[in-house]
């Protein structure tokens, strides 16, 4: 059916892009997710981008220095480490490992959590606040303390730690999509949807889902930092990706061995996970300042 | 507020039953055999072994297990190290101090400089000063704990040689460990050198601390610029400053302690997230306390012993937690009037 | 609460202030004068030497605590008296009679104190401990006594019996050349049997290895696990020394953390520095690094029970697969010896064998296939420590990890905690291996027994779980001769079978390293066994005046 104006319509931007407008305002915020976007394109393309493989020995030159250094080597852009690999290639096929896996992690855990939340939201049987104050308390155990017990029943290794993180995020967006959508069925638009006899699909879809989706942005934006981290640190125990993946956490702990004469290996998969949490924060941060801007509006 | 209060210890208990539950369950996950997990007991003798079986009941239904586990947790049984064959619950209580002694003071320094940084900052809203508080809080928080730990090894304790690298301290001083936290077991030693050894304890504590305090401090500033600029905000502000009270008046006796408000009540999230950053900045720095007791135990696939660091530390988070909720609870009478009318 | 924040935070910064202002060593406080920190790598096991083969327990334990009937002298190439004053070889060399030291003083500690001096009893109960199955002690703490059984000693010697309190006589099945050197090493030492009965009265009997009693120089004092182990001097020890007050093993398994420890003064000693840095640290003049040619060997073990690794073709095709070469550069930035053999070129029984194992991936490729194996997958377990044959085995392993992966072989690298490492491997649960081993005495026969001997498969020694009865045989027979010719040529034949064998991959031997600080001196890194701080003696003024 042709569509007709008939009516004069004032189109209300949805909260999404009232929360971008505002978002995009902030020019750090939008340097920062450029930061993300090229991160992204990085990764994707990274068996394209690296000079070498990742795990290709030069045994002619072990750690040379970065090339700009007197003692560089134009070849090795950022240099070689102890075993000759070259560094660039191994910080971009790394991405995979450190940037690649937490947004895979996030996506897995945000769908079943944020699933099962909205779910739990929408259900009457489990209301009862008291059970609400429990899952606050139990989440206050820190996640990485929950990811290592896991750790411990399956073993170390890179599969294991992505299963861990994605199984102790899953209660948190469970948890945050829960309180959001119970926050906005008291809301006086909600109960007008309900009065006027929506089914309860159509409410959590099209009546409640876009008006918190920003809430659940950042929560995933959280997640995602929250990802990278854990992924590097257990990276940097031992506990995740093992030898000769370029996971940066764990490029960071087998560097420490050669800080002295080679301090580079230790700087920059240190610098890569810094730039790249110090984005996605960024990003988060702002988001929340819009948001909260946009609820102070109306 | 005695309601309040045993509502509260209420669902501590709560928690805690469904933590020894989790821990139960677990022992059934770990690799292995349960009956060894549970009791640290490795043993080829059949007799023995039956003997362990019936004694933990494991013949029995689940939640006859279940139940003697419970009992056993209770006594102070928790089992014994794979590794060391000693005590796990022995072993525990001075590692846990360890732990505890680390996070409390970082959580002093980050409330200590945090607090008066989040008000300077939004006293002097979109100041130079305000920015560079702004964007220092949030490189503070993106920085990798076990990254900054390493560049502040490598400055202060390697180039500049202020500081040790790791332990706690100088292991020539012979300190017996009574307590767990250095520097009580320092204080109360009758040793000749107990000043100097003090000493040497700050300074081993002063980097692990500083590296710890990072991340909260930065939090604690945005929160508390947050908070403070919302209150300055209000009317009451406004009429403050109309009957002519100076402004560092207004500031400490009307605007902070309302502001404050809000940053009590992110203490006990902030304090999961410290527990987080402590379990490798204690591996970094040979730290003895439960987050390098953990690691080490995973790496040793020492069951009990990894049982024993999830019990204790979660246990330590739930406390301060309940304490951070029943001091708010108790110091903004309002929040418990919202928790009361909801429940 | 509020105001009292800022004064707190002004507090603060005046207390680091202090703190820093008081960092620069004006003057040492008194226990720290006399007292010496040695970075450790690890844990001891136990505190027992007996127990094990570990060097690391051999190092914290057995020169410090305890002393043997004899010592060797490395550089005079020749036996010394210790407990025992003087020797004799009887009866065509199957029996052997010591005469031992008289007022030999046991440790005083809190937990035991010694009623009486050493005397034979002691040795009885000490050889006894590992040679008899009845006796009270032999089970206790695990009763495995892995030197003992893969030497063979606990076979060779028949009887040891007690003529009066000051003579022993040890009495042996066949003369043996390396009898006397394997009684020189670092695990046979006397313990005390006063101290055992003692424990065995009250119950407590496994504490013998957890609170040790010796006449060692050293007197136990504490132990806490991955943190330090105490010693105080022996006040009453027999012969010279120690100098020190205070010896403490500060564990550090960080190698990377040993070395900048000894840099900022945190370690006087530390073994096995990074070699990748030794040069760093030669140009420093408060730190000394000294080094020792210590006959040791790292290899590469095949699990020989497990397929693919029990057809002698995939472990050549193997050997052939690595470029050692590289592997003596990065890993050792060439401060090593390319292994030919297992033993080191410089005893006198070397037969150069391996020529025949050059690198060469497409041989290694064919021999593959040849045995049927087209893309194979496969562990190696890396060791979590530095030991003096490999300063990194974990890197090592990558190496090898890209060798292989050439010749289309996935490896997967596995590492645990060095003392769940050690009883993993006893269990045979690995596939593939690089570890090594360190001599404990000058007799070839020492890296051919305790390595690749049937025995040695029993108590789990025998990385490769390689039981060979002709190799057996051939060792066995270079044993019981005295004449070195002979020896020499049935040692030719046992390297051979093993290159054609290849068990293992012997990959390099290696210096063994150590660096001090300038103000400390008369500790050697030593050319067999453990680390002895007796000698030691620090002069920290005469460096802090520099």
């Amino acid at each position: 059916m042709p569509k007709a104006n008939l009516y004069y319509q004032d189109r209300v931007p949805s909260p999404l892009t009232l929360i971008w407008q505002n978002f995009s305002r902030n020019r750090l915020a939008m340097a920062a997710l450029y930061c993300l976007g090229l991160l992204l394109i990085t990764m994707l393309a990274s068996h394209a981008l690296a000079p070498y493989d990742a795990n290709q020995q030069f045994a002619e030159s072990l750690s040379v220095a970065p090339s700009w250094t007197d003692a560089g080597d134009m070849r090795y852009l950022f240099g070689t480490d102890d075993l000759g690999r070259d560094m660039l290639s191994r910080i971009i096929i790394g991405s995979i490992y450190s940037f690649g896996y937490p947004l895979l992690i996030v996506l897995v855990a945000g769908f079943i959590g944020i699933s099962l939340g909205a779910l739990a939201g929408m259900s009457r049987g489990l209301k009862s606040s008291s059970l609400n104050h429990l899952l606050d308390v139990l989440l206050s155990i820190p996640s990485l303390l929950l990811a290592l017990v896991v750790i411990a029943i399956l073993g170390p290794s890179l599969e294991n730690a992505v299963i861990a993180i994605v199984l102790v995020l899953i209660p948190q967006f469970l948890h945050a999509t829960r309180n959001a959508v119970r926050d906005e069925l008291k809301r006086d638009y909600v109960i007008a949807s309900r009065l006027n006899g929506v089914p309860p699909r159509y409410l959590l879809w099209r009546v409640i889902l876009p008006n918190i989706t920003p809430v659940l942005v950042m929560h995933i934006t959280l997640g995602i930092s929250t990802a990278i981290l854990d992924i590097a640190l257990l990276g940097f125990l031992g506990l995740g990706a093992q030898a000769p993946a370029p996971e940066w956490g764990t490029m960071l702990a087998r560097s420490l061995d050669q800080v002295y004469v080679s301090p580079w290996t230790m700087a920059l998969p240190g610098l890569a996970l810094f730039l790249t949490i110090l984005s996605i924060n960024v990003v988060g941060d702002s988001l929340r300042a819009a948001i909260k801007a946009r609820a102070e509006e109306s | 507020m005695l309601f309040f209060t045993l509502r509260r210890l209420l669902l501590l208990l709560i928690t805690l039953l469904i933590l020894t539950l989790v821990s139960f369950t677990l022992m059934h996950l770990y690799p292995g055999d349960t009956i060894v997990n549970m009791t640290g007991i490795r043993t080829t003798d059949p007799l023995f072994y039956e003997q362990l079986v019936q004694q933990r009941q494991l013949d029995e239904n689940l939640l006859v297990q279940y139940v003697n586990y419970l009992t056993h947790l209770l006594q102070g049984d928790w089992g014994q190290s794979l590794v060391t064959n000693q005590a796990v619950a022995n072993s525990a209580l001075p590692i846990l101090m360890a732990t505890i002694e680390l996070c409390l003071l970082a959580m002093l320094v980050a409330m200590v400089l945090g607090i008066p940084l989040g008000v300077l900052a939004a006293v002097k809203r979109g100041s130079w000063l305000d920015k560079l508080i702004v964007m220092k809080s949030l490189t503070g928080y993106s920085i990798p704990v076990f990254w900054l730990a390493q560049l502040l090894i490598l400055l202060f304790a390697v180039q500049l040689n202020w500081l040790p690298i790791t332990g706690q301290l100088n292991p020539l001083y012979d300190i017996s460990v009574n307590t767990g936290s250095v520097l009580i077991d320092v204080m109360l030693s009758e040793q000749p050198y107990r000043w100097s050894a003090l000493l040497d304890a700050l300074q081993h504590l002063l980097l692990p601390v500083v590296v710890l305090a990072m991340m909260p401090m930065t939090m604690l500033i945005r929160i508390m610029r947050n908070a403070m600029l919302d209150v300055l905000k209000r009317n009451y502000i406004k009429a403050a400053r109309a009957r002519g009270l100076s402004e560092s008046r207004l500031l400490w006796k009307h605007a902070l302690p309302n502001a404050m408000q809000p940053l009590v009540r992110q203490l006990g999230f902030q304090f999961s997230l410290l527990l987080t950053n402590a379990i490798v900045t204690e591996v970094i720095f040979n730290w003895p306390g439960m987050g390098s007791w953990l690691v080490k135990g995973i790496f040793e696939r020492d069951y009990p012993v990894i049982q024993g660091c999830l019990i204790s530390l979660a246990l330590f988070v739930l406390v301060v937690n309940t304490l951070v909720e029943l001091y708010h609870a108790w110091r903004y009478p309002q929040v418990r009037q919202e928790l009361y009318a909801e429940s | 609460m509020k105001i009292r924040s800022t004064l707190l935070s002004t507090g603060w910064l005046s207390l680091v202030g202090v703190l820093l202002a008081g960092c620069q060593p004006q003057q040492r406080p008194e226990p720290l004068q006399q007292g010496l920190i040695y970075c450790s790598e690890g844990n001891p096991e136990s505190f027992n030497p007996q127990l094990g083969t570990s060097g690391t327990t051999i190092d914290a334990t057995a020169a410090q605590l305890y002393d043997r009937l004899l010592d060797y002298d490395a550089d005079e190439k020749r036996f010394l008296p210790a407990l025992a004053t003087d020797w004799q070889v009887l009866d065509d060399g199957h029996r052997y009679r010591f005469h031992l030291r008289h007022d030999v003083q046991f440790h005083h500690t809190d937990y035991f104190s010694p009623s009486r001096t050493f005397n034979a009893d002691d040795v009885l109960f000490s050889f006894r401990r590992w040679l008899d199955k009845n006796s009270a002690y032999h089970r206790v703490n695990g009763g495995s006594y892995p030197f003992f059984t893969a030497t063979g000693l606990d076979q060779l010697i028949t009887a040891v019996t007690k003529v009066d309190d000051y003579t022993v006589d040890i009495e042996l099945q066949y003369s043996d050349s390396s009898f006397l050197a394997n009684l020189a090493s670092d695990f046979a030492i006397i313990l005390s049997a006063e101290y055992a009965q003692q424990l065995q009265a009250n119950g407590y009997p496994e504490r013998i290895d957890r609170l040790p009693i010796g006449t060692g120089p050293f007197v136990f004092e504490q132990f806490r696990k991955d943190v330090l182990i105490r010693y105080q001097r022996n006040p009453d020890y027999w012969r010279e020394g120690p100098y020190i007050e205070q010896l403490v093993y500060s564990i550090t398994p960080n190698a990377n953390k040993r070395m900048l420890k000894l840099l900022t003064g945190e370690c006087d000693v530390i073994p096995y520095p990074l070699i990748s840095e030794i040069d760093t640290l030669v140009d420093n003049r408060s730190i000394d690094v000294s080094s020792e040619i210590s006959p040791n060997v790292a290899f590469w073990a095949f699990n020989t029970e497990r397929p693919p690794f029990d057809d002698a073709r995939v472990r050549r095709a193997l050997s052939y697969a690595i470029n050692q070469a590289a592997i003596i550069q990065a890993i050792y930035y060439g401060n090593a010896k390319q292994a030919d053999s297992l033993l080191p070129q410089t005893s006198w029984a070397f037969a150069n064998v391996s020529e025949a194992y050059e690198y060469n991936p497409a041989r290694a490729r064919q021999l593959l296939d040849e045995a049927g194996y087209g893309r194979l997958s496969i562990d190696i377990w890396a060791m979590p420590v530095q030991r003096a044959y490999n300063p990194n085995a974990y890197r090592m392993a990558e190496l090898i990890q890209a060798d292989l992966a050439r010749i289309g072989v996935d490896a997967h690298i596995i590492s645990y905690e060095w003392n769940t490492f050690r009883r993993r491997l006893a269990r045979g649960e690995h596939d593939s291996v690089l570890i090594g081993w360190s001599a404990d005495n000058a007799d070839p026969d020492n890296f051919f027994r305790p390595l690749l001997s049937c025995a040695a498969v029993a108590t789990g020694n025998n990385r490769a779980n390689w039981c060979n009865a002709a190799f057996d045989n051939i060792i066995f027979d270079a044993i019981s001769s005295s004449d070195r010719e002979q020896r020499q040529r049935l040692y030719d034949r046992a390297q051979r079978l093993v290159a054609e064998q290849m068990p293992l991959v012997p990959i390099a031997h290696s210096l063994r390293y150590q660096a001090s600080q300038a103000s400390i001196s008369g500790i050697k890194p030593p050319a067999y066994g453990g680390i002895s701080f007796r000698q030691a003696r620090i002069d920290r003024a005469a460096t802090e005046e520099q």
